[in-house]
């Protein structure tokens, strides 16, 4: 790279670290780094090593699922396990997660990408790659894909966020192996968003025909990913088989996949304790974040497998602002720092003898190796200070400010599954015992409770969020970017964060991009916001120690393929 | 009888309006709409949703429209013989009913079968050795069968087959046709879970049944001929000691019915109750509505059915 920079201007330097920026934020040792005249290329070839290693069985890998899912279309998913995790096999993306290195980006169809030298141009070149009914995959089919995710008027709940990078109609298809895309600015979060799992390819000649309703029907669209779907039975099971033509030779390593809806959570636990089961859905899903995983690991004595993602699901408190007291920002400050969420995840997520299954809740997760809010800082952080006495002090005198120098009564809507309830219960115990604000908690079904966040019916409510792409910025966009709606429903802003959350978005220096998403934490920690994170969740799921080759993503909404992973029958059992 | 039959049976329709009404009135009074399941997930989820993706949503699925016009669209398709399309699934709402329907009459004809086959011998075992240790067994038994509620029965089996015997029930489901063996081992289980209670409460009106009919008159005569214990108890104490349990069994079957939502969900049995609870989670009200119409439909048929059978078995009973 010493090479590259060598001899030129100035300009060109500072370009030349330009690229070594984006370089580095998809970090990608599987690939192969030559410099052009156009900017920096990244190449992958195929196959990787591990591929080597995988052993093919003739047999069918048996999942179990609590998803009856409804929405077949990727692009317009709305959630990760009624949309995503049953459709996803079946197609590949541009880039995607490396499923063997899940930090790393890496090339999916494309078998090559070259940034411009301005980071506002990114040229793919494409795998020889065949859809599910023979047909190449092409240029043009990238393009129409791209185009698709970003279609104006659409919905798009996971994908619009790529309408930030890319406009409609932009690329250019320069051969049918070649696509370019150029981008809005340039970014370290491109490839990142690209990379996400529901930013899917599809065949444009099957695609463009189906109607919206269509495309949401199971078998509609078709992909060139690792599996083709064979049925779907409506409660009863999901079944996949191997692509035989799929273009990365040797994968998947299975005959196919039939994972079985199964609604009792308990039965989902038996059928793996029983060995009817293979492994969980997706294979992690925020459900199985608990120690149940681990209990079931030990009493199989080991064939099971438990497997956890530390910082995949945050549950947050959001203060309804369109309700007194809750306008008054001394409150919402004083609530932000009675919240003791020390002890909050010790009593909720630490079990005895199996540990603790999440930890103390933060704004913004730590993910893509980027650590803005380090276990350091936050305890000498107000509203995570320990003991706790200084932070309640302050927050009596806020609310005996606001006018409330007892306390007062109020609602909690939160989801009732058991893990929420108890966070509902401790909250709002801490909040009365502090502060004597005593919350009536009001436990209901999901739809009940987004349905009273959106219409802002209780004067506080219970949310929770997954990473989805890893980055810390993922959480700002999530929660700040979109006004109104589940995560912002009283369009709360603040103009300085708003600044910040488009300036790290075109922040390529890694260190002044650090210290904008630390700005951005230092204004939410004043407390003004309407969210109070509370707790980190892990998502949890299990495998039988016979599949090889999983290596833990740090978000449950990546790596969902199942294209990586084998089963050997030789494997030990490992000691439990 | 005919008159009365076709009475009841023009009956039927306003009963079952009246359920479809009083279903889609208090759906929409809860919140939620299938718009904010599709766009914001279900049970475990964290989705993300803005108020205009909401309300796109909400008017391509027309929910927008006032509740009057929703409803009488709905009714209108219906009238033509249009169950709708899933909100859900996107699919016609008959093609879904079918195939559940006949997994849950299964499900409850097998679960009624065992109950009776049990609770009839039970019954007249406890009545015969009346307060002997046989009689004090078979009462506590259907006293704990009674006490004991559907969900928390399946699950003691659940976990009590998994922990103990490592085993359970195969998952999926195969019909009956493509594999009765299989079948069967899929819905055993769930049937005796079914029939545990309604055995409990069949047994003790068996039992009370036999009792009364013992102490008639007839029945010392029939011994005073001399006739042998087992014909008098079996075919002239029996068959008129039945006419309740009969009742009950008809009554037990509609209650069954009611049942099957939670057993089929512990057991994975892809009948009518997990697709209403899959639709009561989804919000899917159009599919709702169809499951409310025909378990109403077959609940009604069942009553008339039952109150049939008194003119049948009791010459006594006749109708206007």
């Amino acid at each position: 790279m010493r090479c590259f920079a060598s001899g030129r201007s100035r300009g060109s330097v500072l370009l030349s670290s330009l690229l070594l920026a984006l370089g580095a934020l998809t970090a990608a040792p599987s690939a192969a780094q030559t410099p052009s005249a156009e900017g920096q290329t990244f190449t992958f070839p195929w196959p990787p090593d591990w591929v080597a290693r995988g052993k093919y069985q003739k047999m069918i890998l048996r999942g179990v699922t609590g998803f009856n899912p409804g929405q077949w279309d990727v692009h317009a998913c709305g959630t990760l396990p009624d949309c995503l995790m049953p459709s996803g096999p079946q197609f590949n993306g541009l880039v995607y997660h490396n499923p063997v290195n899940p930090d790393e980006i890496v090339c999916d169809l494309c078998e090559s990408w070259t940034v411009s030298r301005d980071g506002k141009t990114y040229t793919f070149r494409l795998r020889q790659a065949e859809w599910h009914d023979g047909k190449p995959v092409t240029a043009d089919d990238i393009k129409f894909s791209l185009d698709r995710i970003v279609e104006p008027g659409a919905i798009r709940v996971r994908t619009g966020v790529l309408r930030t990078f890319y406009e409609h109609g932009s690329a250019q298809v320069i051969d049918p192996r070649t696509v370019r895309v150029p981008i809005n600015f340039a970014s370290p979060l491109f490839l990142v968003n690209l990379a996400s799992e529901y930013m899917k390819m599809y065949p444009k000649h099957v695609a463009q025909g189906l109607s919206a309703d269509d495309a949401q029907k199971p078998g509609k669209l078709i992909g060139s990913g690792p599996w083709k779907l064979k049925e779907f039975k409506p409660n009863i099971s999901i079944e996949y088989v191997r692509n035989t033509n799929y273009f990365k030779k040797g994968l998947p390593f299975f005959d196919g996949m039939i994972f079985t809806i199964v609604r009792d959570y308990n039965r989902r636990l038996a059928a793996m304790q029983v060995g009817q089961a293979h492994t969980t859905e997706g294979p992690t899903i925020g459900s199985y974040g608990t120690e149940d995983p681990m209990r079931v690991q030990r009493e199989t004595k080991g064939r099971v497998r438990a497997v956890y993602i530390s910082e995949a699901v945050q549950t947050y408190l959001v203060l309804h602002m369109n309700k007194p007291p809750f306008q008054d920002v001394r409150v919402r400050r004083a609530i932000f720092l009675a919240v003791d969420r020390q002890e909050l995840t010790k009593i909720v997520r630490c079990v005895e003898s199996f540990g603790c299954f999440g930890s103390v809740g933060t704004f913004l997760p730590n993910k893509g190796g980027k650590i803005v809010e380090s276990p350091e800082d936050l305890a000498q952080t107000k509203g995570w200070r320990q003991p706790k006495t200084q932070d309640l002090a302050e927050a009596k005198a806020l609310l005996a400010a606001a006018g409330y120098p007892n306390g007062f009564k109020a609602t909690l809507n939160i989801g009732n599954p058991p893990v929420v309830v108890k966070l509902g219960e401790v909250v709002a115990e801490q909040l009365r015992k502090n502060l004597g604000v005593d919350f009536t908690v009001e436990p209901v079904d999901r739809a009940t409770q987004v349905d009273r966040i959106i219409r802002e019916t209780h004067h506080a409510s219970f949310d929770s969020s997954g990473v989805i792409i890893l980055d810390p910025a993922d959480y700002l966009n999530q929660h700040f970017l979109v006004i109104g709606g589940q995560k912002n429903p009283d369009s709360w802003k603040n103009p300085r964060l708003s600044e910040i959350i488009q300036a790290q978005a075109r922040e390529l220096d890694a260190g002044k991009r650090l210290r904008l998403l630390k700005e951005a934490v230092e204004i939410l920690r004043g407390g003004e916001s309407h969210v109070v994170p509370l707790s980190w969740g892990s998502s949890g799921g299990m495998m039988d120690y016979r599949i090889q080759n999983f290596h833990v993503p740090g978000s449950e909404q990546i790596v969902k393929q199942f294209e990586h992973v084998w089963w050997d029958p030789d494997a030990p059992m490992p000691k439990n | 009888m005919g008159k009365y039959a076709l009475r009841r049976m023009v009956l039927f329709v306003p009963t079952l309006l009246v359920a479809t009404i009083l279903v889609f009135a208090l759906f929409w009074i809860v919140p939620g709409d299938p718009a904010l399941t599709i766009l914001a997930g279900g049970e475990g989820d964290s989705g993300s949703v803005s108020s205009e993706q909401l309300q796109q949503l909400r008017q391509k699925l027309g929910l927008d429209r006032p509740l009057y016009v929703q409803y009488a669209s709905w009714l209108g398709n219906v009238l033509r013989g249009d169950l709708g399309t899933s909100l859900w699934y996107k699919t016609p709402v008959w093609s879904h009913l079918r195939d559940r329907f006949l997994v849950t009459m299964e499900l409850a004809v097998m679960a009624i079968l065992l109950a009776v086959c049990a609770a009839v011998p039970l019954g007249i075992v406890s009545a015969v050795k009346q307060d002997t240790g046989l009689d004090y067994l078979s009462r506590i038994f259907s006293s704990i069968g009674i006490a004991l509620p559907t969900f928390w029965f399946g699950i003691l089996i659940v976990y009590a087959l998994a922990t103990f015997f490592e085993w359970l029930p195969p998952l999926g489901y195969a019909t009956l046709w493509d594999d009765p063996v299989l079948n069967l081992q899929q819905l055993f289980l769930p049937a005796l879970t079914l029939a545990f209670n309604d055995l409990a409460f069949t047994a003790r009106v068996t039992r009370s049944s036999m009792l009364e009919v013992m102490r008639e008159d007839y029945l010392r005569t029939a011994r005073a001929k001399g006739l042998v214990e087992l014909a008098v108890v079996g075919r002239h104490a029996l068959k008129n000691a039945l006419l309740p349990v009969l009742t009950v069994s008809g009554y037990q079957f509609a209650r069954l019915l009611g049942g099957v939502i939670i057993v089929e969900s512990i057991f994975a049995v892809p009948g009518m109750g997990t697709l209403l609870i899959d639709s009561i989670i989804h919000r899917d009200f159009i599919v709702l509505q169809a499951i409310v119409v025909l378990i109403a439909a077959v609940v009604l048929t069942l009553n008339l059915l039952i109150d049939l059978s008194y003119g049948v078995l009791d010459p006594r009973v006749r109708y206007q």
